[in-house]
């Protein structure tokens, strides 16, 4: 049983109340303060949740196995009457009157919010060190990083504050920070669930996902958020049922580019699960470069709104143009910057073709080699990262960063669901990835729980 | 020698329908400033553009009327550029796959030929003064049809009498009530 | 493939409105041109011609008034007078 379930059970049973579980979440998120994990807490209103939790509970209204339960959310969705910053300064004041979709049906079914969690500004980063807050640190050691960008999410997990956090993933960051915390992070299907009041970075990467200390409790929360929006136009993408146990495949490009204790790690994984046969995804050396230049593009345009003029922090000039040009400068960090001068670049007359429409095709040719490895397999199956988590400031080099997420970036661009798994083991952590056709998130979380329980 | 003009026009329809492109907010003209939005037509972060399947009716049955080949796939682009009565510093409008292509209009004995017809979102209304600029975000996201003809006209009396044949068929067809004054017929043109 | 010079990383953040401030232009070239370097990668790739559209339909919206009358504005615009939102003059410059 995962731990929501288990929780559930204590709910219903009387055991415990919401109002007990949310004290002991504020007090866990207290003591493990150091992590910086939250942007904010919310300890009136989870207080208030909870009690109302409670009273309905006793009036006989069961909302489903999440209702009471503490939840973490992201700060890169919207929390009705919470500030959201997505970890920058330029949206100083910025409090959303509704709640994401994906937040609202938490709500719906009963969750508890406490907080939201630190992240990678917009979303930007793999390691949580781009953050306007301060870094968030590593539950299994605080010297090195959660990963990122939903390294907030990942650690109050870890850290055992909350059993669930939503986060969201565009080139991997619910996945890798679930791995390098040594929990289980889901990335469904693009299109499965609604992006409204997520704070897009690239619209047609992005996926909100749930990070969950067990597989269980992931997919629990998978079959909350799934199903069309009104407010999403794209989020039309239906799940399946959860085929029978099929064949794996293992992607020999994605093996191959991990260090000998990562790749025996894997061959573990590949066993406990009866075996995967060898797959070739012949693009994969463009992936990287490929989901550089469509997500900075895309990037670029969707933070063009961020101009002072409507909301968030303004710097006074005499002009408009100063006016904008100030607040961009001053408001953004040197990522987030980085990556919207990379997407202008990529955008621009001249270079349009030889990176943008190169990135497209990039993306193509991987979708075209999915669909055909999908033909052989049921699953693929690869390390979440090529590493477990690296120290805190190690890393400045730009391309040495964006070079990491080589193992998930495929999954994205190719829009299809894939978990990470924790693999226990006597140091810190690392995170085995099943992948499977858009779609086929169940049959995913069905391979992930054997694995789980394999390994457990 | 002489020169005959050769103009092609760009027109701008406001759509006759009761919300704008890509929310639910009126697009009915006037109200108090920045009534009529939204989170979407505000250009907040997190909100999601959903098209206004009216407005591609619209679009559609102008299309027809006009002889256009409408387009079973056509597809929305972004349009950037930073203006403060545009909120999400690009436009959304349609570059590559318009709605529509090809088409007439009839003016007088001739049939001059339209490039394509496609749909989009209208900006807001900035007004300057010496030392600041108001803005005011009701028009942005109303939608608009584009109409681009060939560089076919040959004076600017034809071109007024395009404007007003185009707005006899569209008030006709009820997509758009052809209001100069109120801004929801415009035009641009090429000389 | 493509050069990245000081011009390139002006021009790029005029069109991005972001300063580069003149300390940090020649460190800022260097990454940029590095990061560039490293996305050079894709000109293995033959041209390509123009992306087709893509295949999966949006949902459309049926043409009802939601939003109510009001605006979610002025809770957290900068500066408003008379519901106007007020900005800088736009100066050419």
């Amino acid at each position: 049983m995962g731990a929501v379930a288990e929780l559930a059970e204590r709910l219903r049973s009387g055991a415990v109340s919401s109002r007990d579980l949310v004290d002991a979440s504020l007090l866990r998120a207290e003591a493990t303060a150091s992590l910086n994990a939250f942007v904010c807490l919310d300890p009136d209103g989870a207080r208030a949740a909870a009690a109302q939790a409670d009273d309905e509970r006793a009036r006989g209204i069961d909302r489903g196995p999440l209702h009471g339960v503490p939840v973490a959310i992201k700060d890169n969705l919207h929390v009705a009457g919470l500030p959201t910053s997505c970890a920058s300064r330029i949206l100083a004041g910025f409090v959303p009157r509704a709640d994401a979709t994906a937040v609202a049906r938490l709500r719906a079914a009963g969750a508890v919010f406490i907080g939201k969690t630190n992240l990678d500004e917009f979303a930007m980063g793999s390691s949580t060190e781009h953050s306007a807050f301060g870094p968030v640190r590593n539950p299994l050691d605080e010297e090195r990083v959660a990963g990122g960008s939903s390294g907030g999410s990942a650690a109050a997990v870890a850290a055992g504050v909350v059993p669930v956090a939503l986060g969201s993933d565009t080139g991997g960051s619910v996945r890798q920070p679930a791995a390098f915390c040594g929990v289980v992070g889901l990335r469904p299907s693009w299109g499965s669930v609604s992006r409204s009041g997520l704070v897009a970075f690239a619209s047609s990467l992005d996926q909100v996902g749930p990070i969950a200390a067990d597989v269980d409790s992931a997919q629990l929360v998978l079959e909350v958020l799934a199903g069309p929006d009104p407010a999403d136009a794209t989020a039309t993408r239906s799940l399946g049922p959860a085929a029978e146990p099929g064949r794996i495949g293992l992607i020999t490009q994605l093996a191959d580019a991990v260090p000998p204790a990562g790749r025996s790690v894997l061959d573990r994984a590949v066993a406990a699960l009866g075996g995967a046969e060898p797959v070739s995804l012949p693009s994969t050396r463009f992936a990287a470069p490929a989901y550089y230049v469509l997500a900075s593009a895309e990037a670029a345009s969707n933070l063009a709104r961020f101009d002072g003029v409507r909301y968030g922090a303004r710097v006074p000039e005499d002009s408009l143009a100063a006016m904008i040009r100030s607040t961009r400068s001053q408001g953004f960090g040197r990522e987030v910057q980085r990556r919207i001068l990379l997407g202008n670049f990529v955008l621009s007359a001249g270079h349009r073709d030889a990176y943008y429409r190169r990135g497209l095709a990039a993306r193509d040719r991987l979708r075209s080699e999915f669909d055909v490895l999908f033909r052989r397999v049921d699953l693929l199956i690869s390390l979440t990262a090529p590493e477990t988590a690296f120290p805190v400031g190690s890393r400045p080099d730009p391309v040495a960063m964006y070079r990491s997420d080589l193992l998930t970036i495929p999954a994205a661009l190719a829009g299809l669901p894939a978990v990470s798994v924790p693999v226990p083991g006597s140091g810190l952590p690392w995170g085995v990835q099943i992948m499977g056709p858009a779609g086929a998130d169940r049959s995913v979380l069905a391979a992930a729980r054997r694995l789980e329980a394999a390994l457990g | 020698m002489s020169y005959t003009p050769v103009i092609g026009l760009e027109i701008h329809l406001q759509l006759a329908t009761a919300t704008k492109m890509f929310c639910g907010c009126s697009a009915a003209f006037g109200g108090g400033a920045n009534t009529r939005t939204c989170p979407v037509c505000l250009g907040f972060p997190g909100a999601l553009p959903v098209p206004n399947e009216q407005a591609v009716v619209l679009a559609t049955r102008l299309a027809l009327a006009l002889g256009a080949t409408v387009q079973r796939r056509s597809a929305f682009d972004r349009k950037s550029y930073i203006y403060p009565d545009l909120p999400k510093g690009y436009q959304i409008t349609q570059q590559v796959h318009p709605i529509a292509t090809g088409g007439a209009v009839p003016v007088g004995d001739r049939a001059i030929p339209l490039r394509r017809l496609h749909l989009e979102e209208d900006a807001g209304k900035s007004s300057h003064g010496p030392s600041s600029t108001t803005v005011d975000l009701n028009r942005a996201g109303v939608p608009l049809v584009e109409l681009v003809t060939e560089p076919a006209l040959r004076s600017p009396a034809e071109a007024a009498a395009f404007m007003k044949q185009v707005r006899r068929i569209v008030r006709y067809l009820g997509v758009s009530d052809g209001n100069m004054e109120q801004g929801s017929l415009r035009c641009d043109a090429n000389v | 493939m493509s050069s990245v010079d000081p011009a390139v990383v002006a021009r790029i953040a005029e069109l991005a409105a972001l300063d580069v401030p003149e300390a940090d232009r020649a460190a800022i070239t260097a990454e940029f041109a590095a990061i560039v370097g490293w996305i050079d990668t894709l000109a293995e790739l033959p041209d390509t011609p123009a992306p087709a559209p893509p295949s999966a339909a949006l949902a459309l919206r049926s043409d009802v008034v939601t939003n109510p009358p009001g605006s979610d504005l002025l809770a957290v615009a900068p500066a408003v007078t008379e519901g106007r939102i007020v900005v800088p003059a736009v100066l050419e410059d």
